[in-house]
């Protein structure tokens, strides 16, 4: 110990490392800090853990036979995952998908992302020292989960959209239970809100912390409701939309400084909790919505066996959990892809972290990490 | 704007350094001649016409003949797309880099300097982002070959289904 000098001790950074099994990393995810004392100076992200060279397979294998691999781009919100390859690879086909499937898609989707953000927010609470909410969360999402098992078979990795339609039919009694669950689930939120959202602790760890401002968030390409709580009022849903979503009545919540009576601003990790709550809320109300609306019909358009798309290239946005998801496909007219690309919100969030991660408390990285959402498969892919 | 109203102010700004374009196909393209690549992308960001602030994505494609570098740009005030697309050649895949204008393209730029090899000159940070840092070779190109071991770990398993004994498989190494 006596090596140390007064000089290293008072004066001098410091390099420390976090993760890649640090409980709050959420995944694997691995960040050399370097600190002045308890203050960070920069927090530099070493990803790559979870690289599963999902963009290599996709060009050996034919187009449909992809979508397994999509759900393990983001094993949170894989419906998301699922419907933004569909969406994408129907563009390049020129495929109509008949109205009913839509219907069922937009319904999986928006359940999906529920349960994303439930895990989202749930998390974010448990890293600051609040676990039960993060447990009544849960216990909500294992509903959303047990429909959606009804539906397709599976927890997490559906496999449950094809091009063209979807798998199998939604069942009325389902959509009966899940008409139903949308009631309980509304008041659960609120219930989740009375726990933790209003709390003064919880309030004064987010509250003017990470501030991501709205010339940042678009610099670096930060998406979704990342985005939205930095003030700018973007959603593929609403300004590009795809599938039905433009017959969809939904707002679009944007962050407004929910925290100011703590000192909070626009842009804070407070935001962007609170944004994901409130789309928590529409997505309820897109749910109603869609089961009330919807058609009787087919549920698979008319698929080739063998499918060729068009020689040429495309990049088809979608907004999933965390934000925009976009397939960009180059096809080279057979029937596999000559080169997929993924993008993902996680990616470019965390490609930010570096600058954003300055003049903050070590403590604060972990509430900062927890709200941005970030899922580490969706990093590496 | 519509695609071809903004594929001639384009054109007609930069002339002899778009190579090809066009409006044909799902998306609007450009391709640009690489050494005027930063002129174009300022002219692309800062323009009143363009002003196209998002990068979506950007990546690289292995295309046998040569190796294509791309970004998708959205304007979120304007709402229009573009690809812009650059054309480098397998032995020297070399290009201006466009991070200090986009910054989102940092992390893009080293995803496919680490997956497809492209070097881009006067990038601040061009190191490997997937793989590990002492990897050997590009995985996204075509003619890439993974090694059989990496640190002495294994990178194949011998596969009990496929009907190779363990000394054929040996062999086969």
């Amino acid at each position: 110990m006596s090596n140390i000098t007064e000089k290293e001790v008072f004066f001098d950074e410091m390099t420390l490392n976090m993760g890649p099994h640090h409980p709050s990393t959420h995944g694997v995810l691995r960040f050399v800090l370097k600190t002045d004392g308890e203050i960070l100076k920069t927090a530099i992200p070493d990803v790559g853990f979870l690289h599963r060279s999902i963009e290599k397979i996709a060009e050996s294998l034919p187009y449909p036979q992809f979508f397994p691999y999509t759900d393990r781009v983001d094993y949170l919100a894989a419906m998301n995952a699922n419907h933004a390859y569909a969406v994408a690879v129907e563009k390049l086909l020129g495929i109509e998908v008949p109205e009913r499937a839509e219907y069922i898609r937009v319904l999986v989707a928006e359940m999906n992302r529920i349960a994303s953000h439930m895990v989202g927010v749930g998390s974010l609470a448990s890293d600051l020292g609040a676990f039960t909410p993060f447990l009544f969360n849960l216990r909500d999402r294992e509903y959303l989960y047990d429909y959606l098992e009804e539906m397709c078979g599976a927890r997490l990795t559906y496999n449950y959209l094809s091009i063209g339609g979807v798998h199998r039919d939604l069942k009325q009694e389902t959509a009966d239970k899940i008409l139903k669950f949308v009631e309980q689930g509304i008041k659960n939120l609120d219930e989740f809100n009375r726990l933790i959202a209003y709390n003064k602790i919880f309030l004064r760890r987010l509250a003017g912390v990470a501030v991501v401002n709205k010339k940042t968030c678009i610099e670096y390409g930060i998406v979704g409701p990342n985005l939205r709580a930095a003030g700018l009022k973007y959603d593929v849903r609403k300004d590009q939309p795809y599938s039905i979503y433009d017959k969809l009545d939904f707002d679009i919540p944007v962050g407004e400084a929910y925290a100011a009576s703590d000192g909070g601003v626009i842009g804070d990790a407070y935001d962007r909790f609170m944004v994901r709550i409130k789309e928590m809320e529409q997505s309820y109300k897109i749910i109603k919505q869609v089961l009330k609306e919807i058609p009787e019909g087919e549920i698979q358009a008319k698929v080739p066996r063998k499918l060729k798309p068009p020689v040429g290239d495309i990049y088809v946005p979608t907004e999933s959990a965390r934000g925009e998801m976009g397939y960009y496909i180059f096809s080279d007219g057979t029937d596999k892809p000559w080169r997929l690309k993924i993008r993902t919100g996680s990616f470019s969030a965390m490609s930010a972290f570096e600058e954003i991660s300055n003049g903050y408390f070590i403590a604060d990285l972990v509430s900062a990490i927890g709200s941005f959402d970030i899922v580490a498969p969706e990093v590496d892919r | 704007m519509k695609p071809s109203e903004l594929l001639n102010v384009i054109e007609a700004e930069f002339g002899d350094f778009i190579l090809e374009s066009s409006d044909q196909g799902f998306d609007p393209y450009i391709v640009v001649e690489p050494d005027a690549l930063r002129d174009v992308s300022f002219f692309l960001r800062d323009d009143e016409r363009m002003k196209f602030d998002f990068l979506r994505t950007s990546l690289g494609t292995d295309k046998i003949d040569f190796i294509e570098s791309l970004f998708v740009l959205y304007s979120y005030e304007l709402k229009h797309q573009l690809i812009v697309k650059v054309e480098l050649s397998h032995k020297n895949p070399e290009v201006d880099t466009v991070s200090d204008i986009w910054k989102a393209a940092n992390w893009y730029e080293r995803e496919s300097y680490d997956l497809l090899g492209i070097n881009y000159k006067d990038h601040p940070d061009l190191r490997r982002l997937m793989m590990p840092h002492d990897w050997v070779g590009h995985p996204l190109l075509k003619d890439y070959k993974s090694p059989k071991k990496y640190h002495g770990m294994d990178l194949y398993r011998f596969n009990p289904v496929l009907k190779v004994t363990k000394k054929k498989a040996k062999k086969k190494k």
